[in-house]
């Protein structure tokens, strides 16, 4: 099963469970964002990544062009692992 | 759950000589799941979510919201202004010239950019690679077949 199958499915399940406030905080959350603009803002293929030094969980820097000498640089953007759990824990 | 995906496709990426990163706002003192395995990857800490605004991702949860977040576990560090910016789940593909060649932003977080397509972007940039910079692919071929020769005789 792909990904966003796994996460949607997950995603309608925590739905089914919780608090219709909740629910429509999130969609509500959802529908300004994309209302924003923020998505035409972004950062995109074509343009420069922005160099960068950042400490591990072991507080070592890492910087990107020092990765970059070694090949591409896949870089994934995540909220925290609270996150993952945020449906779940506002069920009824 | 992304992490989750990332950790099974590592090893293919690093085979294709490409890094996998994860950037997150959320300070490693302040995670939940602690018990939670730490994937072969680095998770690097964005505090106040700096790189996501220079990367013009960065948004602020909604007031709604921040309870939610709250209830949930979310903890700004102590003694730290708490500016509640967030990434939207956004993923980069960078080459060794520091363009991004592929991107996917999205505002949902339960889209994100599937597994399988960036091992073949990361492919693809590979096999380019090969053609435009065969000293670089050979060293750094080689170098990862020692690094493998040491792991192998540390086991």
């Amino acid at each position: 099963m792909s990904l966003n199958t796994q996460m949607k499915a997950l995603k309608h399940a925590a739905e089914a469970g919780a608090l219709p406030s909740v629910v429509g905080a999130f969609r509500r959350a959802e529908m300004a964002l994309r209302q924003s603009g923020i998505l035409e803002r972004a950062l995109r293929a074509g343009e420069r990544m922005p160099e960068f030094t950042l400490p591990d969980t072991r507080a070592r820097a890492v910087a990107l062009a020092r990765l970059l000498l070694r090949g591409p640089v896949v870089v994934s953007f995540y909220r925290g692992d609270w996150a993952t759990i945020v449906r779940w824990s506002s069920q009824r | 759950m992304e992490l989750a995906a990332l950790t099974a496709i590592h090893d293919q990426v690093k085979g294709l000589g490409a890094t996998l990163i994860g950037i997150s706002p959320q300070a490693p003192e302040s995670r939940i799941r602690c018990d939670a395995p730490e994937p072969p990857f680095p998770l690097l800490f964005d505090a106040g979510a700096k790189l996501a605004r220079r990367c013009r991702i960065a948004f602020a949860v909604s007031d709604e919201l921040r309870p939610i977040y709250t209830a949930a576990g979310r903890r700004p560090l102590p003694g730290v202004h708490d500016n509640w910016l967030l990434p939207l789940p956004a993923t980069y593909v960078v080459e060794w010239t520091g363009e991004v060649v592929f991107s996917h932003i999205n505002t949902d977080y339960t889209n994100r950019l599937e597994p399988a397509d960036i091992i073949t972007v990361v492919a693809h940039l590979a096999r380019r690679m090969d053609r435009e910079r065969p000293h670089r692919v050979r060293r750094a071929a080689s170098k990862s077949a020692a690094r493998g020769d040491a792991a192998s005789v540390n086991r």
